[in-house]
């Protein structure tokens, strides 16, 4: 049998052919699955592996065949030759692209402990104007399939700093026959939130949310009811460990641009600075709690209509606010 | 050059496919572009060497389980329950500081210095204090919530006031509060008959109910991705505590991202410890003859039917006219 000029010896391939299993090879490697080094920092590399190790036995059989030169002993010889010098240079690969290895990680310590009390100023804050400002009205109504929806929470998203926001309160939220009295409210920033239960039961309030959660907490009958606050704004639902269905959601805002929707539907935000301003609601409906936003111009000292219709609002899944 | 030494002369296109990827691999070798001390604002507290330190230390001893990326969903997650925790929340279950708030580095540190029983987290002796030190450091950098916020503050607990009182008062009145104000028994098992859970519930105003299977667990809903089972004391090991001292601990905090909530601001510190006491009762009965014939004698009582409920009190009449102008003159 004719051996040739054999890139391996045995291996039955002469150096362009080999070559050619072997940069095949790695080609796949690099591009199967998308590219190496473009692919996501979660990707699983498995798919790549394996099909770049595999294609090697029908190419170098192929090859083999294409050059009357197929026996079985070729065959082995050649494939593990080119997974042998094609572990090394995939290896090298991996670990100069992939972004799947712990070794890809940024660090990122924590800040020395004289910024905790500046930790607040990571997040932008809503601040009032410090000077005279156009002050405008935003109205309209929100609706669902036509009707009006009262009781949803009407707010501005980051709004530009306009009027001072308003002075904490101390909110209810009260428990009776296992539900909340009010299934969505308006909370703001530092409220004194009162968890009030009227049953002779336990309840417990559990907070999940987009931000940071108050903790956990316990409602025995007859006891003084607890109180929690909200340090940051946003989405959160609180839920009774014990009855099903004993839930509400809640939205705490940090400035003074929010309300809830009258009978009908009907809100109005006043005192709002002029220009652009994105509007967000919030809804409970049969169905569960919708949101739904929108952007606006309002004009200087003047009114900006605004009709929001949940009928293309996206549902809030109740653990992922 | 003769044939045979072209045979054995070794050829240059075999030696340049050796070469290239040995060239290769020496340069992804020296390829490190880690940098501990790139840091978020340019700030840091820790040292470059310590957050390389954690890296690899938990590349050795917690990838395996936690997963490269702190997700949780390392190569023998899928054969655990419960699964490992996943860091990238920025929160634990077990910790002295109210539930769902910032853990500090020193509850992650007992977690690792204690395991926690029942799970494939063992406690982890053979890691000196240094490296786990250094592990906790670069734990955090999986989430940036410790950056955001600051760590919670531990629960305060108060000095044990049953100490000079004797346990059996302790447990009885924990078993009080376990059975009444807390009705720890809505999830947990109840270790009392029926009549005596009634007086229990009574002695706080609590409209007397029994559930279903009372005497077993019930499944809850947490925000760890899967519904958790709270522990059946006589049966199942407590994961992170054992003695009162650490079960006021776990009671006062609760338990984060399940249906245990902190107890600490709303019972008094003799109902607290008097529930640390009674836990720490039955925790010394576990699988034991004297928790099974407990539990036996709690499954086998005879046939017991919920009092009536008390009609309301009816509410005080409001004064005369006659009695005001009397009272007035």
């Amino acid at each position: 049998m004719k051996t040739g000029r054999e890139t391996i010896p045995g291996s039955g391939l002469p150096a362009p052919a080999f070559l050619a299993v072997l940069a095949a090879s790695v080609g796949l490697f690099v591009v199967y699955n998308g590219l190496l080094w473009k692919a996501p920092r979660e990707a699983s590399h498995v798919a790549r592996f394996a099909v770049s190790y595999l294609a090697v036995i029908p190419l170098a059989a192929g090859l083999l065949l294409a050059l009357r030169r197929f026996t079985w002993a070729h065959l082995v010889t050649s494939t593990f030759a080119v997974w042998a010098i094609k572990m090394v240079i995939t290896a090298a690969l991996y670990e100069a692209f992939a972004r799947g290895t712990a070794m890809q990680l940024q660090a990122v310590a924590p800040p020395p402990t004289a910024m905790l009390g500046t930790a607040a100023a990571l997040r932008a804050e809503y601040r009032a104007a410090g000077a005279p400002f156009a002050a405008a009205r935003i109205r309209g109504h929100v609706k669902r399939g036509g009707e009006g929806v009262p009781g949803a929470v009407v707010f501005l998203d980051t709004p530009q700093p306009g009027r001072a926001a308003p002075a904490h309160e101390t909110i209810d939220l009260v428990v009776a026959s296992s539900r909340y009295a009010e299934p969505l409210q308006l909370l703001h920033v530092d409220d004194d939130v009162r968890l009030v239960s009227r049953d002779g039961v336990l309840h417990t309030a559990h907070f999940t949310g987009s931000a940071r959660l108050p903790p956990t907490r316990a409602l025995p009958p007859g006891a003084e009811p607890p109180v929690v606050t909200f340090s940051e704004p946003g989405l959160f639902r609180v839920r009774c460990d014990n009855h099903e269905g004993e839930s509400a959601w809640l939205v705490v805002v940090d400035h003074p641009y929010a309300t809830q929707s009258a009978e009908g539907g009907a809100f109005a935000l006043d005192g709002v600075p002029a220009g652009e301003a994105r509007v967000e609601v919030v809804a409970v409906t049969a169905g569960g709690a919708r949101r739904l936003d929108a952007v606006v111009t309002v004009p200087t000292a003047g009114t900006a209509d605004l009709d929001l219709d949940l009928s293309s609002a996206r549902e809030i899944h109740p653990e992922q606010p | 050059m003769t044939r045979r030494e072209e045979r054995t002369r070794p050829r240059p296109v075999y030696l340049l496919c050796l070469a290239v990827p040995a060239l290769l691999a020496l340069a992804a070798c020296a390829t490190d572009d880690w940098k501990p001390e790139v840091l978020r604002d340019g700030k840091s507290v820790r040292a470059a060497g310590t957050l390389k330190h954690g890296r690899e230390q938990y590349s050795m001893y917690c990838a395996g389980c936690h997963g490269e990326n702190g997700d949780g969903e390392g190569p023998a997650a899928r054969f655990m329950s419960p699964k490992p925790r996943d860091f990238r929340k920025g929160r634990v279950k077990f910790a002295a500081v109210p539930a769902n708030t910032l853990p500090r580095d020193e509850d992650l540190l007992n977690t690792l210095n204690h395991g926690l029983h029942g799970t494939a987290m063992p406690a982890w002796n053979l890691v000196s204090q240094e490296d786990k030190v250094a592990i906790i450091a670069y734990i955090k950098t999986f989430s940036d919530v410790w950056q955001k916020e600051a760590p919670g503050a531990p629960v305060p607990i108060k000095p044990d006031p049953w100490r000079k009182k004797g346990p059996e008062k302790a447990i009885a009145e924990g078993d009080r509060v376990y059975h009444g104000v807390a009705n720890c028994n809505g999830c947990h098992p109840s270790y009392a008959d029926k009549p005596t859970i009634v007086e229990d519930m009574k002695a706080y105003d609590i409209t007397p109910g029994f559930r279903d299977d009372m005497y077993s667990s019930v499944e809850k809903e947490s925000d760890w991705g899967a519904p958790i089972k709270p522990p059946d004391f006589l049966v199942d090991r407590t994961k992170s505590a054992d003695t009162k001292e650490e079960l006021v601990k776990v009671i006062a905090a609760g338990v984060g991202g399940t249906a245990m909530p902190s107890w600490g601001e709303t019972l008094t510190d003799k109902q607290l410890w008097g529930l640390a006491y009674y836990v720490e009762s039955l925790v010394r009965m576990r699988d034991i003859e004297e928790g099974r014939a407990l539990k036996k004698a709690l499954e086998t009582q005879p046939p017991y039917t919920l009092p009536p409920p008390e009609p309301p009190k009816p509410e005080a009449p409001p004064p005369s006219a006659d009695a005001v102008d009397a009272g007035s003159k």
